[in-house]
C-alpha cells in the first residue's frame, strides 16, 4: 500500500491523517509536511512565524521520549493570542513545546517571569512572578485574556527597583 | 499507566530527565543567562500523563552506559535528581516502560513522575522545586538549571 503525500501551506482545522481513494483508506505520513500558521501582522508574529512552523513540525520523540509536535490547535490559538496582546516595544517571547503537544509562551525581563501555558484552545494557565516582591499570581483563563495585556504592558514599564543598602 | 508510586524505587535512587538543547532553553534577561524552562518539568495533560524520566539503576543493571543511553537516538542534555526529591513535593515516581509507540525507540528503563490524581498538572512551585533539586548529567554548555 503506497501512502499518498499531500502538501498544503494553509490549514484551518486539524490535519486529517487519512486519504480515501475508492474504498481504501491510506495513512498519510506527516514527515515532509510543513504546517504553516496563518500569517499575522504584528512584529511578534513576523519574528515567530518560523518558530511556530518548527514547533508544529517536531518529530515524534523530539524530547528523547515520546514527545509529540505542538498541536495545530495550540499553535493557532497561541498565535492569535499573541497577535491580540502584542505590544510593539516589548520583544517577542520564547516559545517552549510540551511533550504532549501543548505550548508555553514566556518572558523573563524587567524583573518579571511570565509563563503562559497554552493547554488547548481557551484553556490557558498563566503565571507571573515578580522578582522584586517575590509575589506570584496564577490565573486560569478561557475567554477573557485582558490580564495578560496588563502583564505585557508592565514588561515595557520603567520600574524603580529597591536601592541596595550600603555599609 | 495509571499513576502509582513504586516502592522498588527508593528515595535515594537517581532518576534522569532529558533536556532538549534546542527546545527547552529560554533566555532569562532578568539574570543575563540562558536557562532551562519550567516547561521541561511539566506533566503531560493526556490521561494518566506524567513527566517522563529514565531510571538510572535499571539502565546500569542492564549493563548499559547511562550517558550514552540518554543521548541516543535523539541527542539531548539531561539532569539527575533523587526520586525522593519528587516525593518530597507530593509527587509519585513509578515505572512505565515505553514500548510499541510508533516512531519511538522502546525504552524499558522509562518511568514517570506523576501528580497525585485527579489533577495532572504540576504547580509552578513543584516545577521550580524539581529544577532546584536537579544537577547536570549531560550538561548543555552555557545553560543554567534555575535561578
Amino acid at each position: 500500500m503506497n501512502a499518498v503525500m499531500q502538501r498544503s501551506s494553509v490549514f484551518e482545522n486539524m490535519l486529517s491523517t487519512k486519504s480515501i481513494t475508492g474504498n481504501v483508506v491510506y495513512n498519510v505520513p506527516f514527515t515532509n509536511y510543513k504546517v504553516r500558521i496563518p500569517s499575522h501582522g504584528s512584529s511578534w508574529m513576523r519574528e515567530l512565524e518560523s518558530r511556530f512552523n518548527e514547533l508544529t513540525s517536531l518529530e515524534v520523540g523530539w524530547d528523547g521520549y515520546a514527545g509529540r509536535p505542538v498541536s495545530f490547535t495550540c499553535a493557532v490559538f497561541a498565535a492569535n493570542l499573541l497577535e491580540q496582546i502584542c505590544i510593539e516595544n516589548v520583544s517577542a517571547p520564547s516559545l517552549v513545546p510540551g511533550s504532549d503537544g501543548t505550548l508555553q509562551i514566556e518572558w523573563h525581563k524587567n524583573q518579571y517571569d511570565i509563563e503562559i501555558d497554552i493547554l488547548g484552545a481557551h484553556n490557558v494557565v498563566a503565571t507571573r512572578f515578580d522578582l522584586t516582591t517575590e509575589q506570584e499570581e496564577t490565573v486560569d483563563l478561557q475567554s477573557d485574556f485582558s490580564v495578560l495585556a496588563d502583564w505585557i504592558s508592565n514588561l515595557a514599564t520603567d520600574r524603580d527597583f529597591p536601592q541596595q543598602k550600603t555599609a | 499507566m495509571v499513576p502509582y508510586d513504586e516502592s522498588d524505587i527508593k528515595d535515594e535512587d537517581t532518576v534522569i530527565r532529558r533536556i532538549n538543547p534546542r527546545q527547552h532553553i529560554v533566555r532569562d534577561d532578568n539574570n543575563g543567562c540562558d536557562r532551562v524552562s519550567t516547561k521541561a518539568f511539566s506533566a503531560s495533560m493526556e490521561p494518566n500523563g506524567g513527566m517522563s524520566i529514565d531510571i538510572l539503576k535499571l539502565i546500569e543493571n542492564a549493563g548499559v552506559n547511562a550517558k550514552e543511553f540518554v543521548t541516543t537516538p535523539v541527542f539531548t542534555g539531561s539532569v539527575v535528581l533523587a526520586a525522593g526529591a519528587a516525593r518530597k513535593i507530593g509527587l509519585l515516581v513509578g515505572y512505565d516502560p515505553l514500548e510499541g509507540v510508533s516512531g519511538v525507540q522502546d525504552n524499558p528503563h522509562h518511568g514517570e513522575v506523576w501528580r497525585t490524581p485527579p489533577s495532572n498538572k504540576f504547580s509552578r512551585s513543584q516545577k521550580k522545586a524539581l529544577l532546584a533539586a536537579s544537577e547536570w548529567f549531560v550538561e548543555i554548555p552555557g545553560v543554567i538549571l534555575g535561578t
